[in-house]
């Protein structure tokens, strides 16, 4: 059913956001609440170059990962150092700035009016153009991901991380230069991100400023601790069963008068309970057997 | 120069409100340490109640709608903290923001069902403002600029002269000393929110006179409400309310230079600043607020 | 297994079982086979039809008022039995969950025809779905002009922007008004018109002013606008904020002539602006004069004790010509697309006439209104 491959899509999409928040988050203890910024520059990035340049779509996807990340190593110079809080609030604002970007730079982003016609993905001249293509794309999209954050966090470079998020002193005393482990974890996640939008753009073929508020950033924060801080596995399948939970109400007969709003009413309740009932997530963090 | 004075005091209105909101917020923070991302929808719920009262069954009239709303806004705000929050005070940081954001979703959502989706008005009567000086000001918006002073001279005096604002500073400062001076910190913790969200409601209820009633007006003013304590220095309850002045009359000069699309950046503009400049804030102290590692 | 992991599939299960709940109100008929052009059985017995729409957040005010006008559209065509069934899904104002409801729509209700969305944006990012589906998708409401280009699956109730755009510079050549301030809202539909109007209008335009949906303080933007000194203001927006504009500008003491575009003209305007909205000029999509209307609103207010709202006239229209379609050739895409043509050229209902051009897309016809002891009426013009 073309819904499933749809959802599926969508899954692996806001999967792979979910493993860049997780390594921001869960593992470096970066509270960045602009992820959707960082997804919407790749979106934006690749969608213009493709569409309005004729670049072919590996390299703008590849463009969109570069400059996200370098959004990300510019706006971590100065935020990196901030403590969890205030980097939340700084980070947001940051967000919802580039938001305000999206919707005001007209003659690029055409604004509150979307850019249509994104071409499609293409593999060596192949198009993906179908959702099952590109469905299969994005697992392996997202497979790479899982695989490339999961060898990050077993390696000697991700136990320190878990040392800065636990204990940044104890981690300095031990002479880490934690400032910039930090920082390398911001830019490789905001890049991540920026792969994210990038995939976005080219399933949908068409973006604008409204798929990337705020609400997407909660909604893979919600993913992430469900799944367990600093557990990629966990954030994945988290990430699956909150879009099955929202979407899946739609099919439980609810009544027409209010269904839409008893759907997001049904959505926090359950969210509440969740997280009184299981505050580290469902799953905990696996320990590396070596440790 | 008659246009800078209007904008002013434009500002004054907007920062009232801003004000009122931003100080239920940081009282919540000074206490639990904790955003409350559900704040901008409980005044949002304030607002409704006033409506509700007002208007829509007991046809009360306005003040004692717009109090009684205040109350009943505080008894949901420390049944929200006992239902959503205190199971959580252990937990880490990360689950009270998002549980917190869950309840923004469950109050909007409740508030849409049982109201429904479509724009309220109070339908007060609308008039030119009185001349004073170049500039124009309707009551309504001078009781909005007055009901911020009031409130505040209020919270000022309830900290400073009552019992329970003694002790409310006590358990801000350091929660164990107070437990160990026999304070229950759960029934503070309770008037805490208790307080802030009838703020919250009088916040709501103004922007509500003033505008009209939606409800998803909530995010805004939560938004806003942040800005304004950052500014004024996470801890700082005066502190917030000079940043929601400060708030409401940089946008509103603000946005006689640049488009309005920006006018939401402005606020996080200053926030962000502020927290490169001076992270403390404006009257927080930078040992209290630890924004930055060391 | 972990206690943990135990948890989590156990959610999985119930979040499974949620989804696939069979609905409360299963369609009886039998489902077609064929996955392409999605089919019903005959008439005689239920067809089921699809909406889409902006029913929470933002923009709920206007999809809920979507659907309302639906249902009383439901209400007469129901009258001797059930006839026609409505699902009714939220886009959530984003594409992506406007696609994932469409698809449900298509693949798992198996509807031929889809109303909605409200949004232009969302309307065409569903286009390329519905062509490629070949599902019926009429919109009451979406007017950018980019739809003309949707395809032949794709219908408008509502004329595109590019027709009122020249009807507000007729208006502003009837009030003799060479200069004039125009503030539109900051989304496709405000500017839309805002563009449209800039190249029709033959004067100068002292200020074109934007402001933002949602916001609820424009003090600052009104006096930019007060500044250059306007007789005439243009104003395009969806209500909301309109209506807190023209009572700010009072406040202020900008005295003009304001003009609105088709969705101010509604009664929220004149609950909030109160005394400011005296006098106020709007432009109708459709006619308040004619019976069909007046027995519209009659039904409407008695329905939901509420009056109608533009969004509702149009939404009630598209329903009623779906449901005709649908009785005329049957409960199938191919055959609603050959009816709705067909059943439009005559038709004229509360939100006037709907005749589809060759793009699927009514025509633009314009009451001019005003604003005069506290009620919309009709404009005399001299």
């Amino acid at each position: 059913m073309e819904i499933a491959v749809h959802l599926l899509v969508l899954i692996t999409i806001y999967g792979i956001l979910a493993i860049s928040l997780n390594l921001m988050v869960g593992m470096a203890g970066l509270f960045n609440l602009g992820l959707a910024a960082f997804y919407g520059i790749g979106a934006y990035t690749s969608a213009i170059l493709s569409r309005n340049f004729g670049v072919p779509v590996g390299l703008s996807l590849l463009a969109g990962v570069a400059l996200s990340a370098l959004i990300g190593f510019i706006i971590g110079l100065p935020t990196v150092k901030l403590v969890g809080d205030y980097l939340a609030v700084v980070t947001m604002g940051l967000g919802e700035i580039t938001r305000a970007v999206f919707k005001n730079w007209v003659p690029v982003t055409r604004g509150p009016m979307g850019l249509p016609g994104i071409p499609h993905m293409s593999l060596f001249g192949f198009k993906l153009d179908t959702a099952p293509l590109f469905l299969a794309f994005s697992f392996v999209m997202i497979a790479i991901s899982f695989i490339f954050v999961e060898r990050i966090r077993l390696s000697p470079f991700g136990r320190v991380l878990r040392g800065v998020r636990e204990d940044e002193m104890g981690a300095q005393a031990l002479g880490k230069n934690t400032y910039w482990y930090k920082m390398i974890a911001l830019v490789v996640g905001s890049g991540l991100a920026g792969l994210a939008g990038g995939l976005f753009a080219h399933y949908m073929s068409f973006i604008d400023p409204s798929s990337f508020v705020m609400w997407l950033t909660f909604f893979i924060f919600l993913a992430i601790m469900m799944g367990g801080l600093g557990n990629n596995l966990g954030a994945v399948v988290a990430t699956g069963v909150l879009m099955v939970l929202r979407e899946g109400l739609r099919f439980a007969g609810l009544p027409p008068a209010v269904a839409a709003p008893l759907q997001q009413l049904i959505f926090g309740i359950l969210l509440i309970i969740m997280t009184i009932f299981a505050p580290r997530g469902l799953i905990p963090e696996q320990k590396p057997r070596y440790d | 120069m008659d246009i800078f004075a209007q904008l002013l005091v434009n500002g004054l209105i907007a920062g009232g409100t801003y004000a009122l909101a931003a100080v239920g917020y940081s009282m919540v923070y000074s206490i639990l340490k904790f955003i409350n991302f559900a704040h901008g929808s409980i005044a949002m719920v304030g607002a409704y109640i006033t409506f509700f009262l007002a208007i829509q069954s007991l046809h009360l009239p306005l003040p004692a709608a717009f109090f009684l709303s205040m109350l009943l806004t505080a008894l949901l705000g420390i049944s929200v903290e006992r239902i959503a929050y205190r199971p959580l005070r252990r937990a880490p940081k990360l689950s009270t923001l998002t549980t917190a954001i869950a309840v923004s979703f469950v109050l909007d959502a409740a508030v849409m069902i049982l109201m429904g989706a479509d724009i309220k008005t109070f339908s007060l009567p609308v008039m030119q403002g009185y001349s004073i000086g170049p500039v124009l000001i309707t009551p309504v918006q001078i009781i909005i600029i007055g009901a911020s002073f009031f409130f505040m001279l209020l919270l000022y005096i309830l900290l400073t002269r009552t019992k329970l604002g003694k002790a409310i500073r006590a358990v801000a400062d350091d929660p164990s000393l107070a437990e160990a001076s026999g304070i229950n910190a759960n029934v503070i913790i309770a008037a805490v929110f208790g307080i802030g969200s009838a703020l919250a409601a009088a916040a709501g209820s103004l922007i509500g006179l003033d505008t009209n009633l939606q409800p998803t007006m909530g995010f805004l003013i939560t938004i806003k409400a942040f800005a304004a304590v950052v500014l004024g220095g996470l801890g700082s309850v005066y502190g917030a309310i000079v940043g929601g002045f400060i708030i409401g009359i940089v946008e509103n000069l603000g946005v006689w230079v640049i488009p309005p699309v920006w006018k939401d950046t402005i606020a996080y503009g200053i926030l962000i600043l502020v927290l490169f400049v001076r992270p403390a804030g404006l009257f927080g102290s930078v040992e209290q607020a630890g924004v930055l590692q060391q | 297994m972990s206690h943990k992991v135990l948890k989590l599939l156990a959610l999985l299960a119930v979040a499974v079982l949620v989804a696939s709940c069979a609905p409360a109100t299963p369609t009886p008929a039998p489902q077609a086979t064929q996955p392409a052009a999605a089919t019903q059985p005959p008439a005689g017995q239920v067809c089921t039809v699809g909406f889409i729409n902006h029913l929470t957040g933002d923009a709920a005010v206007y999809g809920q008022s979507m659907k309302k006008g639906v249902e009383l559209a439901l209400d007469k065509i129901n009258a001797n039995g059930e006839k026609i069934r409505v699902i009714f899904e939220d886009d959530r104002l984003s594409a992506a969950d406007a696609q994932t409801a469409f698809l449900k729509l298509v693949d798992s209700d198996k509807v031929p025809v889809i109303l909605g969305s409200g949004s232009s944006t969302v309307t065409l990012s569903l286009c390329p779905k519905a062509e490629e589906r070949k599902v019926v998708l009429i919109s009451s409401i979406s007017t950018a002009p980019a739809l003309k280009q949707c395809g032949d699956y794709v219908f408008s109730a509502m004329a595109t922007d590019d027709a009122q755009g020249p009807e507000w510079a007729k208006v502003a050549e009837y009030l003799k008004a060479d200069e004039v301030a125009v503030m539109y809202i900051n989304n496709d539909y405000g500017i839309g018109v805002k563009d449209a109007f800039l190249n029709s209008y033959k004067g100068k335009v002292l200020i074109a002013q934007p402001f933002e949906l949602g916001a609820k303080d424009f003090r600052t933007e009104i006096l930019k606008v007060k500044a250059t000194n306007p007789k005439v203001v243009f104003i395009v927006d969806h209500v909301a904020e309109g209506s807190i504009v023209i009572k700010q500008a009072a406040e202020l003491g900008m005295k003009v002539q304001w003009v609105t575009d088709v969705s101010m003209v509604a009664q929220e305007v004149i609950d909030l602006a109160g005394a400011a909205a005296e006098g106020i000029m709007g432009l109708r999509a459709g006619s308040t004069q004619t019976p069909q209307y007046k027995e519209f609103e009659e039904a409407f207010r008695k329905k939901f004790n509420e009056p109608p709202t533009i969004w509702s006239d149009f939404s009630y229209d598209t329903m009623m010509l779906v449901a005709m379609a649908i009785d005329k050739y049957g409960c199938n895409s191919e055959g609603i697309k050959k009816g709705l043509m067909e059943v439009s050229q005559d038709y004229v209902g509360p939100s006037g006439p709907k005749a589809f051009n060759e793009y699927g897309i009514s025509p633009g016809v314009y009451e001019w209104m005003i604003v005069k002891d506290g009620k919309w009426v009709l404009f005399e013009k001299k």
